[in-house]
């Protein structure tokens, strides 16, 4: 299928809110999930949360986010900008 | 090919007889590129003959900050090649925390005394003012700019008694360690690892690894070991083992490996994560040596694991229990190939009380399940001493406690430019290894470190199994409990506190939960906790290879830095978290612009 940019962040909110309340991350209940909530920071997610949180992200989606990649993540805005780069890539994003 | 002990270069030209053995590097967008051994050896020829090119000889350290299977394992044997010591170090991983990592980055070259810095583009950018904060280091070098090299490598002279490379330890008693090894060390770890431990057959079993590089249990037990052997390797990025462990299970199937190995948690997340439609269609039963070692080892994770598997081929037999540490190169025993798990049942009172190892009926009360972990290799002794037998004068008999010390072979000649540890680390020419345990037949049994026992009214309790009790209370997050003694923090006598990391809420819950923990403790073993901390998740010190780190946790307790911080959130923790996040950002931004920190 093809993402905009609009139901690409929306699907990420939901899917990093669902996941979060999956994994049992210790504030899920704390905020709404925006664009500036911190994966660590905020949500407490250690790092086999996160990497079961990328592996849900990547399935979703159909693309795959190195590890490089996710140095630059610090907030779900981050990860929402990350996720629209790799669909753009694979030509899975509207224009 | 050459007989008797040989250096890992040695080793590495013999192999490269073979054009159709060598190791498989699969990455994360399913490429697989394949280097026979034949092809390893020109490779790292290369990569020795471009370090040599930059001004690097004999002797000197190059630190290696590389993520890249490929990338890394062509460095550090190109290294090895040249006679130019590896200086392995880990390189930022996940989200977050890289404060803490820049400053442990830090301390290692600078303490290696490393002239260069081998990384990739972007961690050069990541590093910031790590090359003007560490005196010795002239230059940072991006791999990108070496990969299509095309210098000849100068031989160099190479005997056992050379320095290989500096395996700093992110120890859980203290800041990282550089401790030394050898070509002779090696050789002869491998010797025990190989032939005699495992009975590996040259050139026929096959290694499947997702193991980090930078730790030994990867390094030493997937990259060195099988040249010596001539058995082909795949290896897995570590992420993608994290990310989808069924993976590692997917590539033993698909290659026909016979040995793989994991710390104890790697065999737990399996359980947890891989749904039975992931593992539909593997067969494991090539797998015959399923290595387990790095951390303590629960028998009921494993037991869990061969229940879950079985069906696909898994056999529990496979397991080996392994005990080793960096000291000792790797390996220091291995249980026996084919028996799998052995467990001692001993009475859990007289071991703390009088430090005795008595055998109990399984089910009995008060039994506690200690893994056996095999007997010695050959040409390396272990014996148990009393911890102030400071010259190692009298081994205690069988059953006894106490502190497991080695000699041999493989243990290194200390630890990199620091005579005052390496003095410590040995008692009258045996390694001190700080971990508690006995012998039973002659085979090695651990039951903590000794640094950390507790000892109230003259009972030792040993950390380990408070967390483990304390694991067993819904709520608390297995794995994520720490107990330690405080002698600092007021009274007489050491204090017990037992810190746990829960995703229940603060409030009358939490509270419940910290009484729970109490009570739970009181009748298990019978001891008196002085604090119980409820912490939220991630807020527990972890190590590099993911061990929690009591010492840690001890001095932020200490410091009053664990316990306010948490009452403090239930004000409002949200906003704190935040102001939290924000001061570490400051801590990063400061360290680098350079300047101290502010602590």
């Amino acid at each position: 299928m093809e993402w905009t940019r609009e139901t690409t962040k929306a699907a990420l909110l939901r899917l990093v809110e669902e996941k979060t309340r999956e994994l049992e991350a210790p504030f899920a209940d704390a905020a709404t999930i925006t664009e500036d909530t911190r994966i660590v920071g905020d949500l407490g997610l250690d790092s086999l949360a996160q990497m079961e949180l990328m592996a849900a992200i990547e399935d979703h989606f159909g693309v795959s986010i190195p590890e490089e990649a996710l140095r630059n993540i610090d907030s779900v805005g981050d990860v929402v900008t990350t996720v629209e780069r790799f669909l753009a890539e694979s030509g899975k994003l509207a224009r | 090919m050459r007989t008797g002990p040989r250096t890992v270069v040695e080793a590495l030209e013999d192999a490269a007889a073979s054009t159709t053995l060598g190791y498989r590097f699969v990455d994360e967008k399913d490429s697989e590129p394949f280097f026979s051994f034949a092809g390893v050896e020109r490779a790292t020829a290369r990569m020795g003959g471009a370090l040599q090119a930059l001004g690097l000889s004999k002797g000197e350290r190059v630190a290696l900050i590389l993520s890249d299977n490929t990338d890394f394992v062509m460095a550090f044997l190109g290294a090895l090649r040249a006679g130019i010591v590896p200086v392995p170090i880990y390189p930022p991983t996940g989200l977050g925390k890289l404060e803490a990592y820049l400053e442990n980055t830090l301390h290692i070259v600078d303490k290696s005394g490393a002239r260069m810095l081998l990384t990739t583009k972007d961690v050069k950018l990541v590093l910031g003012t790590i090359p003007a904060r560490a005196p010795a280091l002239q230059k940072v070098i991006a791999i990108e700019e070496l990969r299509g090299t095309r210098e000849e490598l100068r031989p160099v002279k190479l005997g056992l008694d050379d320095i290989a490379f500096l395996q700093f330890t992110s120890g859980s008693t203290s800041r990282p360690k550089g401790v030394t090894l050898t070509h002779g060390n090696l050789a002869a770890n491998v010797r025990a690892i190989m032939p005699q431990g495992l009975t590996i057959r040259d050139g026929v079993d096959g290694g499947i690894s997702w193991l980090p590089l930078y730790h030994d249990m990867g390094l030493i037990g997937f990259v060195i070991a099988p040249l010596y052997h001539r058995n082909p390797i795949t290896f897995l990025p570590p992420l993608l083992f994290l990310k989808r462990p069924a993976k590692w299970l997917e590539t033993i199937s698909r290659f026909r490996g016979s040995i793989s190995f994991g710390p104890n948690f790697a065999y737990a997340l399996c359980v947890k994560r891989i749904r039975d439609s992931e593992v539909a269609g593997l067969d494991l039963s090539s797998w015959r040596i399923a290595g387990c070692g790095a951390e303590p080892i629960r028998a009921e994770n494993l037991r869990a694991f061969a229940d879950k598997f079985a069906p696909i081929g898994f056999s529990e037999k496979a397991f080996v229990a392994c005990y080793g540490m960096a000291e000792s190169t790797l390996a220091i025993s291995f249980s026996h190939l084919g028996d799998g798990v052995v467990v001692d049942t001993v009475k859990s009172d007289t071991l703390w009380s009088e430090g005795k190892a008595t055998p109990a009926a399984p089910d009995s009360e008060g039994a506690a399940p200690v893994v056996q972990c095999g007997a010695p290799f050959p040409d390396h002794d272990v014996q148990v001493f009393a911890q102030d037998d400071e010259s190692s004068a009298n081994p205690l008999p069988e059953r006894h406690v106490g502190e497991l010390r080695l000699r041999g072979p493989s243990v290194m000649r200390g630890y990199w430019n620091d005579t005052d540890l390496t003095t410590r680390a040995f008692a009258g020419g045996w390694l001190r290894t700080g971990d508690l345990g006995y012998l039973a037949d002659g085979k090695v049994h651990v039951c903590g470190r000794s640094k950390e026992v507790i000892i109230v009214n003259g009972r030792n309790y040993y950390p380990q199994d408070l967390e483990w009790e304390a694991s067993k209370v819904e709520g608390v997050r297995k794995g994520n409990v720490i107990a330690f003694g405080s002698m600092r923090t007021g009274g007489d006598r050491e204090r017990v506190i037992v810190a746990f990391e829960t995703t229940m809420a603060e409030g009358p819950t939490r509270q419940a939960l910290r009484a729970e923990v109490r009570r739970v403790l009181q009748q298990a073993l019978g001891l008196t906790v002085d604090d119980v901390v409820p912490l939220a998740v991630g807020a527990l010190p972890k190590t590099s290879s993911g061990k929690l780190q009591r010492t840690k946790t001890r001095e932020l307790y200490e410091k009053s830095e664990l316990a306010p911080r948490e009452s403090a959130r239930e004000a409002d923790r949200v906003e704190l978290v935040k102001q939290l996040a924000k001061s570490q950002l400051g801590y990063f931004r400061h360290a680098l612009l350079g300047g101290k920190r502010e602590d």
